[in-house]
């Protein structure tokens, strides 16, 4: 074997076994409300929808960096999340949240927030309809 | 039933000239196939010309859609579904073309377009290359053409057509209004809209760029092939090599330009956040410089041959499949900007394209391994290519492990997991690409200096000293000096962040140093060096900003997040928000900040928000430095009349820091409603009223009227109440509310207290004045912020630059000697 040739796999070998190791540390899971409760502290990615029913509590005057709201998830989960930045603007219009985070007892410890608006043609067409029946008694 | 107003014609040309792309790339493919199999120069002649003249109908249909489609957008006509989701009558004209990219549609006419010019400069240029190069590129074309037709082809869907009108579309095909032929005139007057986001001057010039990289990436690819094919093993390098040079200038100042969009318009804070969709286009660039060098070795000395097919292979598919990531919504929740896909057509299509080509180059590479030649004698450990070949494959490593995690998605798809990047992505991929750089910038630095084939010892120990020494003195003076104290992550990370800057620093020194001494100075052939100082600059500057970005808007309230840990180590608070109340400076890092308004300007959407800040010498109050940003947001009106904020960034720039602003929250215009009173009390000077949060104090009353004050401007009589308002919290604030009366008409000038809710005024009374007191969070306007310091900055976009330029020099010096 040639000496690049054994270079080449000694690093991509390297490579591997790195990440093999480093893996189970890198990589978290998606969870439910109720699985994560039962992985208190650890981080999580939950799948969640915004409870419209409840405050949604962010007063920027008091404190901007203090969000509480809660989230439900399509098993019928549901928690208080608590945030400590501010509030992404589309949160109220969301249609689904990717809470990234700590189960902290009842509190979910949000860390990230990602957030799926239904853009405004693209994938709702429910509500492309009413938009459009919007537009007809508008005239 | 004929509707009204329509603009039928454009449409159906349309269709015409996609399918006429469509089928004229087949000829094209057939006929330069038929070319390059031709044994007879009649034949091949004779397919040649037929070959050629499809692909430049194909180049004609090409640019013809995109001039229609320009038109439909140009012109506003909201029946085709294309301008309806993509503009809107408001939108400046400068947007427009940024409409057509960013349909899904836009950005594979504009990969085709650049297709169709690249492949001219082929037929015009690369003489017995021309006919198997194009054979693939003008499949490629086959492939890019078939997303834009929108045929049904039993029962499947083949591409989408931009030419299609909304009242053929669902959900708008059920809708009653369509059944009103003048719908265009009554109901379907304007269209939706450019997603903000992408109103920024860098979208209208970074899709073409980022996209004539990607267009690109299939020539070297070709090349490749046609050296499998025509059995040239070694002959196809050399006019690749430009094309391969080309495409890397093109890819990496398009995705640099794609960060500089990030940090000038997206409020992530910085210009990299390892986003599936960055990571994504990062990958072909880190392989196709990786396969540059090996292409290198292989034509300076025979190594390397077979790993140069690879290299260039792994590019092209790479690049297909970093479109499929983005495109086809498989990425889904793990990215903030992926594109919604068109869904399962478009993820098949796609995966067909880049199966077709990934068997083809497979089936022609076992096909012609044997004949490949292969030297047996090993490369010396001195020589520069053993050394090139170890950087090429440091680029493969950076690249496969950005890949794997950027995948996570897909392999989530195919396993059937559950899996997600952990808690903190950024580090996972630095803490790996920090000792990619240690070694690159070392090979950077060295391999330059080695000589092909073996380098005696005390050649380039001689000539590396002096440049060793002199980057060893600058990197310890900056690591000594430089406040790099980033240990959030222990250190270990620390150290490599140190030698990390030295690899780099001494990339840069030793890069320049050669372009003096090894060359001589000699220009023309010294692209490779001049690319090689940019990447160094490049890698310091992302060292640098990386590691001191300072975020100045924390919070230094006293609360105490545990775990949280900031990047010099300590306990963190976390908290990087500050809430600016209109009117009150408020101290942030060694600033003093003020919001001082807003305002917008006619034919802008956006909402500009005056910050002031103010340095002042913490000793003598000597003011050191003052500016103004202008932070921007767009008013986005959502569901139920709520008005959402999408914010863009300022900057202030200085030679050696950015200062880095952004809106994160302000109250809703919309949903502030003034409920509160008036309370009025009878006062006269000296007396006190008490509000919520302290008390107001009458200093004096001025009464004056036109027959005792000759000054008085404009008005008849006037009465003024001078106050002071204390504040509980200790603060005072002056005030001066008023009462003006014109022809027996009352004008009351209302004064307020932004910081504690007052509105004051001033009614007339029999007997004398009353202060009225209001308290109102209505009248408090306050926007909460982030800010972040920068350093260095300017000195990424330089070594972007310069790097390019080292492309470009080298790709035009080597098309010339290929042509010469």
């Amino acid at each position: 074997m040639k000496r690049t040739h054994i270079i080449a796999l000694v690093l991509i070998a390297a490579a591997i076994a790195y990440m093999l190791v480093t893996m189970s540390k890198d990589l978290t899971t998606y969870d439910t409300i109720a699985s994560a409760r039962q992985k208190q502290g650890q981080y999580i990615h939950l799948i969640a929808k915004l409870d419209r029913s409840k405050q949604i509590e962010y007063n920027p005057v008091e404190n901007p960096n203090y969000l509480a709201f809660y989230a439900v998830d399509s098993l019928g989960g549901h928690t208080k999340v608590v945030y400590h930045s501010a509030k992404p603007p589309e949160l109220e219009t969301s249609e689904r949240i990717v809470l990234k985070g700590k189960m902290n007892g009842e509190v979910f410890d949000c860390k990230e927030i990602l957030l799926k608006c239904p853009s405004k043609y693209k994938d709702d067409p429910a509500h492309q309809e009413k938009d459009l029946e919007h537009k007809m008694q508008d005239y | 039933m004929v509707y009204e107003g329509e603009h039928l014609l454009i449409g159906q040309m349309g269709h015409f000239f996609a399918l006429l792309s469509f089928t004229a790339s087949l000829v094209a493919t057939f006929s330069f196939f038929k070319a390059t199999r031709a044994s007879n120069p009649e034949e091949h002649n004779s397919w040649k010309k037929l070959a050629r003249i499809s692909f430049f109908i194909e180049t004609v249909s090409v640019i013809v859609i995109f001039a229609l489609i320009y038109t439909i957008v140009y012109n506003h006509y909201f029946e085709y579904l294309y301008a309806y989701k993509h503009s809107k009558r408001s939108l400046p004209v400068k947007f427009l073309l940024s409409c057509i990219w960013e349909g899904q549609e836009g950005s594979f006419l504009l990969w085709n377009f650049w297709h169709c010019i690249l492949g001219l400069i082929v037929i015009a240029t690369a003489k017995k290359w021309e006919a198997p190069v194009m054979t693939l590129v003008s499949l490629g074309q086959v492939f890019l053409a078939s997303f834009l037709v929108g045929i049904y082809f039993f029962d499947v869907k083949i591409g989408s057509s931009p030419f299609v009108l909304v009242r053929n579309e669902m959900p708008f095909a059920s809708a009653p209004i369509f059944q009103d032929p003048q719908y265009l005139s009554k109901y379907w007057r304007d269209g939706n809209g450019l997603n903000v986001l992408l109103q920024n001057y860098w979208m209208t010039i970074h899709p073409p760029v980022i996209f004539l990289g990607f267009a690109s990436t299939i020539f070297p690819f070709s090349f490749a092939f046609a050296g499998l094919w025509k059995k040239d093993f070694s002959g196809w390098i050399r006019p690749a090599m430009p094309w391969a040079l080309f495409s890397a200038a093109m890819l990496g100042i398009g995705i640099m330009m794609g960060a500089a969009w990030a940090y000038e318009s997206l409020t992530f804070g910085g210009y990299w956040a390892w986003d599936p969709v960055e990571n994504a286009s990062l990958v072909p660039w880190l392989i196709l410089v990786g396969g540059i060098h090996v292409m290198l070795v292989n034509q300076s000395t025979g190594y390397s041959s077979k790993a140069a097919y690879w290299f260039l292979f792994l590019n092209f598919l790479l690049l297909l499949y970093s479109t499929f990531l983005t495109r086809t919504g498989v990425l889904g929740d793990t990215s903030v900007h992926s594109f919604t896909g068109e869904g399962d057509s478009l993820f098949w299509h796609l995966l067909l394209m880049m199966g077709t080509f990934a068997a083809l180059y497979i089936i022609m590479y076992f096909k012609n391994q044997k004949h490949i030649p292969v030297l047996k004698k090993e490369e010396d450990i001195s020589s520069r290519e053993f050394w090139m070949f170890v950087g090429a494959l440091v680029f493969f490593i950076a690249a496969a492990y950005i890949t794997f995690y950027t995948s996570l998605p897909v392999l989530n798809k195919i396993f059937g997991t559950q899996k997600a990047i952990g808690e903190d992505p950024e580090y996972i991929y630095n803490r790996v690409m920090i000792l990619i750089a240690v070694v690159l910038g070392l090979l950077t630095a060295i391999t330059q200096y080695l000589r092909y084939k073996q380098t005696p010892r005390s050649f380039w120990m001689k000539k590396l000293i002096v440049p060793t020494v002199v980057a060893l003195i600058i990197s310890v003076a900056v690591s000594a000096f430089g406040g790099i104290t980033y240990n959030k992550y222990g250190i270990g990370y620390l150290g490599a962040i140190h030698l990390a800057l030295f690899a780099a620093v001494y990339a840069v020194i030793a890069n320049a140093a050669y372009i003096w001494s090894g060359l001589k100075g000699r220009l023309k052939a010294a692209g490779g060096s001049v690319a090689h100082l940019g990447f160094g600059m490049v890698l310091v500057a992302i060292l640098i900003t990386s590691s001191k970005k300072e975020i100045i808007s924390i919070n230094r309230t006293g609360i105490i997040i545990p775990g949280l840990i900031d990047p010099k180590g300590k306990e963190d608070s976390g908290l990087e928000n500050v809430t600016l109340i209109q009117g009150v400076p408020t101290p942030m890092g060694k600033y003093t900040v003020t919001y001082q308004g807003d305002s917008t300007h006619p034919g802008d959407e956006k909402l500009y928000f005056r910050v002031n800040y103010v340095r002042k010498d913490s000793a003598s109050g000597e003011i050191k430095e003052h500016f103004n940003l202008y932070p921007d947001a767009f008013l986005v009106k959502g569901e139920g009349g709520r008005t959402s904020l999408s914010a863009n960034p300022d900057s202030r720039h200085y030679w050696n820091k950015d200062i880095f602003t952004f809106i994160t929250s302000m109250p809703d215009p919309s949903s502030i409603k003034d409920t509160a009173s008036f309370k009025n009390r009878p006062v006269k000077a000296g007396d006190t009223v008490f509000y919520s949060k302290g008390f107001i104090v009458v200093n004096q009353v001025i009464e004056a009227n036109k027959n005792t004050n000759k000054d008085l401007p404009l008005v008849d009589s006037a009465w003024l109440a001078d106050v002071t308002v204390y504040s509980s919290d200790g603060r005072t604030y002056k005030a001066s509310p008023a009462l003006f009366s014109k022809d027996q008409a009352p004008l009351p000038k209302l004064d307020t207290v932004m910081s504690q809710s007052l509105v004051l005024q001033v009614n007339k009374t029999e007997s004398g004045i009353e202060l009225g007191v209001k308290e109102s969070s209505a009248v408090m306007k306050y926007i909460t912020l982030k800010a972040f310091q920068f350093p260095f900055i300017g000195m990424l976009w330089l070594g972007v630059i310069i790097m390019t330029t080292g492309f470009f020099m080298s790709a035009w010096h080597r098309a010339r000697r290929v042509r010469g």
